[in-house]
């Protein structure tokens, strides 16, 4: 048997080779070669189709992981500061002496003041509203040029 | 520092890549052991070559769901096959089939090892790119024969004579041998 006759063989065998080419296969090195590079080119492999389609539903999979969003990832953060904020507020509120239901706009008027943070405050309080009767005086001097 | 290509990094974090969700390391695990598995379903579910493309992708899908579980304990070919095996035995249970004992018995579950997986995906890609090498019509042909297409059936479609689709056949193996010398 030649080595060409082999090869014709071997490409047609369905893993069943003849006596004849058996012997051949076991003392020719080059039909080795071939025999082995025919099998491996004839080993099951996935087709491009499925290759394609399992890429494709990966990409989808990969890209739908529940992930967590920023504001997911600093939301805990935000809870704890929201709650300290409420504790501290709470403190100030209690540390407050009454103010027996009169606006800090009479208290001042009436000079019965309290502490010196509450003389502050009432103040304070003042200053803002004469500073946003400036304001609202300025808008209307605009507004009437 | 030099960086290490990303077809050289471990399963393991490729896998951490890929939860979160880099699908460019998921083709890197794909293209490494497409192969393995796909043998391996051949194994489990002989001459039943449309069910092994759809648990080949069903292997798939469980994997990519259940990246998370993974630990590297185990090596990543043999949870694939595990999944495949397991899998495979629910449909064999489904369907109340005497091969389910003869496919527990025979073919164990991780069946490759390591060494031979890298073998095998470093010959298969220089098989691609040598048969991208071929004439056309010795492509045309190979591809045919690797699709699983008979020499008759490609004969008729090609409506070349059987002799001639055998010829360039021979002549398409002996030139991949000659393009191939180094890993044969
Ligand atoms: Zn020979």
């Amino acid at each position: 048997m030649t080595c060409n006759d082999f090869a014709l063989e071997c490409l047609q065998a369905e893993g069943h080779l003849s006596e004849t080419a058996r012997e051949h296969l076991q003392s020719c090195p080059d039909c080795q070669a071939f025999t082995r590079l025919n099998s491996i080119l004839l080993q099951p492999r996935p087709s491009p189709e499925l290759d394609r389609r399992i890429l494709q539903i990966a990409g989808l999979l990969l890209h739908h992981q529940p992930r967590r969003r920023w504001w997911q990832e600093i939301n805990h953060y935000f809870y704890a500061a929201a709650a300290v904020l409420l504790v501290l507020l709470s403190v100030y509120a209690l540390s407050l002496p009454p103010a027996g239901g009169k606006s800090p706009d009479l208290l001042a008027q009436s000079g019965e003041t309290g502490s010196a943070t509450h003389d502050l405050l009432i103040l304070s309080y003042l200053e803002t509203t004469n500073e946003m009767d400036n304001i609202e005086q300025q808008l209307y001097l605009y507004a009437g040029n | 520092m030099q960086l290490e290509p990303d077809d050289q990094l471990s399963d393991m974090i490729l896998i951490q890549r890929c939860i979160t969700g880099d699908d460019e390391s998921f083709t890197i695990l794909y293209q490494r052991y497409r192969l393995p598995l796909f043998a391996y379903l051949h194994k489990l579910l002989p001459n039943q070559h449309d069910r092994v493309d759809d648990f080949f992708q069903q292997v798939w899908i469980k994997a990519l769901k259940n990246f998370s579980g993974y630990s590297d304990q185990q090596r990543f070919l043999a949870w694939l096959c595990r999944i495949a095996h397991n899998l495979v035995m629910d449909y064999y249970r489904s369907t109340d089939s005497r091969e389910m004992s003869e496919i527990q018995e025979n073919v164990p579950a991780d069946s490759l090892d390591p060494q031979e997986v890298l073998l095998q995906q470093g010959l298969e890609e220089a098989l691609q790119q040598a048969i991208r090498k071929l004439s056309p019509e010795q492509q045309e042909i190979v591809r045919m024969r690797i699709s699983g297409i008979s020499f008759k059936d490609i004969a008729a479609q090609k409506n070349i004579s059987l002799n001639t689709a055998l010829g360039r056949m021979h002549y398409a193996v002996q030139n991949l041998r000659q393009l191939l010398a180094d890993f044969l």
